[in-house]
């Protein structure tokens, strides 16, 4: 039953041309984040730059991705819940012998799984593109972008969790996805904020939802930063712990709100 | 998925890199040096090239004849050319020898770059002094035919497939509509005359 509904919910949310558009955008963005390899190195330490290079490409790409992802995942969840909320199909839904919780990560999963699936397939394959040379090297991309993934994941799990909020609390579709929109909008415009308007506070921010997902997979793939800067300084599994927070941290109101029936009581 | 989104995707996938990889990207100018190498001993660099066909490599210049560095604080001594016999080989991707040669530099030779990969330099220092010999490499701008040949062939693969296959989706799905349309029309007019048969059977009985 689980299975069906899931996979009416990914025809629903996948139909044409969303899956098209997406992948376009997305690859579209993943591809002007990568440059034409004309580089010289030292013979002695050739090997530890490429691989540096290859880190810088991965975050970069990472980055150039993260406000489509969030724009993408903001509104195919805003159009999941509030959809259904509006045109009454919810009501058929929670009329059916399933769990509320079923229906809620059912279309969660609908969303946030295949926009994973695009969002690293096409970062390893734009990153593989450029520094595809032989067997060996397609291994050392492999080995870097395969952390890219947990990271996409949480950080959508975050944008999600947001959208299915907003979708909760509005359920019409067009506010749902004009808030979900702003709210990303704005979130990532402070978030990218230099330092000569906010002074110190800027190097803070690296710990927002938006930027802390490229400084985590930065430091676990061994990126280099500025010797002052403050990525240096944190770990790599304390900002993977950050990530984990955020993606929980809006997505366990939201599942309550849904599975404990808030909206029949109100 | 169907064949059509898969050929829709694969469209859009290969026109987006066609746009991408059917220009030049290639850095123009660059100059590189890593340390000093003394005499008779052997430094090495390693260029990671995209195949982007016929470049200049150049060494012994810190800077180009038509390019003047012109920063005042500087004395411009510091990019004087570096008048040396070295021994050049270069290495390609498959570690094929394509220049092996005793020269004094700077020189600047036609390379072609036609493999994605390392290409490996070994400069040996035969002068009587230690000092830093600069490898650079040179584009002309606005080549066509120094865009990525790789990246220029995919897309053009997935192009030509992802436009053949929306086409034989659009085809298959037409006329599959088509022949559904004829079967719903046969089984319409069956049932209109099982109807109109039955309707006269009593007469005809």
């Amino acid at each position: 039953m689980q299975l069906d509904l899931l996979t009416s919910e990914l025809r629903k949310v996948w139909g044409r041309p969303i899956l098209e558009l997406v992948i376009g955008f997305v690859f579209l963005m993943a591809l002007s984040s990568t440059q034409t390899m004309t580089e010289i190195y030292s013979l002695e330490q050739y090997q530890s730059n490429f691989q540096l290079i290859i880190a810088e490409t991965l975050v970069d790409a990472l980055t150039s991705l993260t406000l489509p992802l969030t724009l993408f995942c903001g509104l195919l969840v805003s159009l999941s819940f509030a959809r259904d909320y509006e045109q009454g199909l919810m009501q058929t839904l929670l009329s059916l012998p399933i769990s509320r919780a079923s229906i809620f990560v059912v279309k969660f999963v609908a969303v946030v799984v295949p926009l994973t699936v695009i969002a690293w397939s096409t970062t390893f394959f734009v990153t593989a593109l450029n520094f595809y040379s032989d067997t060996n090297t397609l291994i050392t991309v492999f080995s870097h972008a395969i952390w890219a993934l947990p990271i996409i994941l949480l950080a959508l799990m975050f944008y999600a969790g947001m959208a299915s909020m907003i979708s909760l609390a509005t359920r019409k579709t067009v506010p749902a996805a004009l808030i979900t929109l702003l709210t990303s909008f704005f979130v990532g415009f402070v978030s990218m904020l230099p330092e000569r308007t906010i002074g110190a506070l800027a190097n803070y921010l690296i710990f927002t939802p938006y930027k802390a997902p490229s400084v985590a997979l930065g430091r676990i793939i061994g990126m280099r930063y500025l010797p002052d800067a403050i990525e240096n300084t944190v770990s790599p599994w304390v900002m993977l712990g950050l990530l984990i927070f955020y993606s929980v941290v809006l997505l366990v109101p939201t599942y309550l709100y849904f599975t404990k029936k808030f909206e029949v009581k109100e | 998925m169907n064949i059509t989104r898969l050929g829709l995707v694969s469209l859009i996938v290969g026109l987006i890199l066609l746009l991408n990889a059917s220009s030049q990207h290639v850095g123009l100018n660059m100059i590189h040096s890593y340390g000093e190498i003394a005499p008779n001993q052997t430094g090495g660099y390693v260029l990671f090239m995209a195949p982007v066909g016929t470049g200049n490599f150049t060494c012994g210049y810190y800077r180009y004849p038509d390019r003047p560095v012109s920063i005042p604080e500087l004395d411009p001594s510091l990019f004087d050319d570096v008048v040396l016999p070295v021994h050049l080989k270069i290495e390609d991707p498959t570690n094929k020898t394509v220049f092996e040669h005793d020269i004094v530099t700077p020189i600047s030779y036609e390379m072609d770059f036609n493999v994605r990969g390392f290409y490996k330099i070994y400069i040996t220092n035969q002068g009587n002094e230690t000092t830093g010999i600069p490898i650079g490499l040179r584009f002309t701008q606005y080549e066509p035919i120094n865009r990525e040949a790789d990246k220029y062939l995919l897309s053009i693969v997935l192009t030509t497939f992802g436009a053949v296959v929306t086409a034989v989706g659009f085809v298959v799905s037409f006329v599959f509509k088509h022949r559904k349309q004829r079967s719903n029309l046969a089984v319409n007019s069956g049932l209109t005359k099982h109807v109109m048969v039955s309707e006269v059977q009593p007469w005809l009985w």
